[in-house]
């Protein structure tokens, strides 16, 4: 098991149940990225965080692209032309929801196209415990409904701690409780901790 | 007293934490986080029952529903101050037990 969200260098990974992990960190530029990448032994992946569309172009070549809390037309052009390997924060919009529906990025539409481009959407289980009282039962809400788009319409999901610090580890059985909860079966739920990370981490090797 | 057969099916979830923590303190910080992630209702089902004479200062064992195993690891994900990590679950105090040694 993989938990591909965390932002440092960590030997505690097997105390935490997995068999490695994947850095994400922002960066200014590729030489930037390069002298992090040597640091780093071959345990670890190395993901880029991106804010900008230019960024995409910028770091192609790196082992994972990913996309936090887009807004619409960056996620639209996001997944229209294949720019990253995954997005999160798909529940973080603001605002409450509406009658009829949750209110989240993820429609009918975006997780076609999602599905055709291999694009995974990503759980992150620290914005959930970040978040307090009525703001969390929002977050859950639109959990649930990102994730039962998302097993419909077959987008590759991955379920990751999201911790920024050493105290925000989250432990391997957590996460698999977590994605049962969210009314995934148990295949379901060990899948979003290994499918997604061992093709990325193949597609390195190669 | 009830019968054997028409007790509820339960899991002992072994847990451990990082650092000393004392008794009382865990026990108030595991309760509280229940009942704002699951509600009155929710924590009434789980049918949570600590275990304080297997407490050693960082490694304890909580009883719970069989059907609420999951609720229960993901309140010990969500509890902020301490790092709580679920071990294993077993059916029986015996094996639960052995496996707290190791």
């Amino acid at each position: 098991m993989y938990d591909f969200s965390i932002g440092f260098k960590t030997e505690k990974l097997k105390d935490y149940g997995f068999k490695g992990a994947c850095v994400v960190k922002e960066f200014r530029n590729k030489q930037d990225y390069d002298a992090c990448r040597l640091e780093l032994n071959d345990e670890y992946l190395l993901g880029v965080r991106i804010n900008e569309l230019r960024q995409a172009r910028e770091f192609k070549n790196a082992d994972y692209i990913t996309i936090n809390n887009p807004s619409e037309k960056v996620f639209r052009r996001i997944l229209d032309n294949s720019l990253a390997d995954s997005v999160s924060g798909l529940e973080l919009i603001k605002g409450f929801d509406r009658l009829h529906y949750r209110k989240t990025l993820l429609n009918q539409v975006t997780a076609k196209l999602m599905s055709k481009h291999r694009i995974s959407m990503v759980l992150e289980f620290n914005n959930l415990k970040k978040a307090g009282g009525l703001w969390r039962a929002v977050i859950w809400g639109r959990m649930l409904q990102n994730t039962w788009i998302c097993i419909k319409k077959k987008v590759p999901i991955i379920i990751a701690s999201g911790a920024r610090k050493e105290n925000e580890l989250i432990h391997s059985e957590v996460l698999l409780a977590f994605g049962q909860l969210l009314r995934m079966n148990k295949g379901q739920a060990k899948k979003t901790l290994t499918y997604v990370q061992e093709k990325i981490k193949n597609r390195r090797q190669l | 007293m009830i019968e054997p057969v028409l007790r509820e099916k339960k899991r002992y979830i072994i847990f451990k934490i990082e650092g000393r923590v004392d008794y009382e303190t865990m026990k108030e910080k595991i309760f509280k986080e229940t009942f704002t992630f699951l509600g009155q209702k929710g924590a009434g089902e789980a049918g949570i029952i600590f275990l304080p004479e297997l407490w050693n200062g960082r490694r304890g064992i909580i009883r719970v529903k069989h059907k609420m195993v999951n609720e229960l690891k993901v309140v010990l994900g969500l509890i902020k101050d301490y790092n709580v990590k679920p071990i294993n679950t077993t059916g029986t105090l015996k094996k639960a037990k052995r496996l707290m040694e190791k």
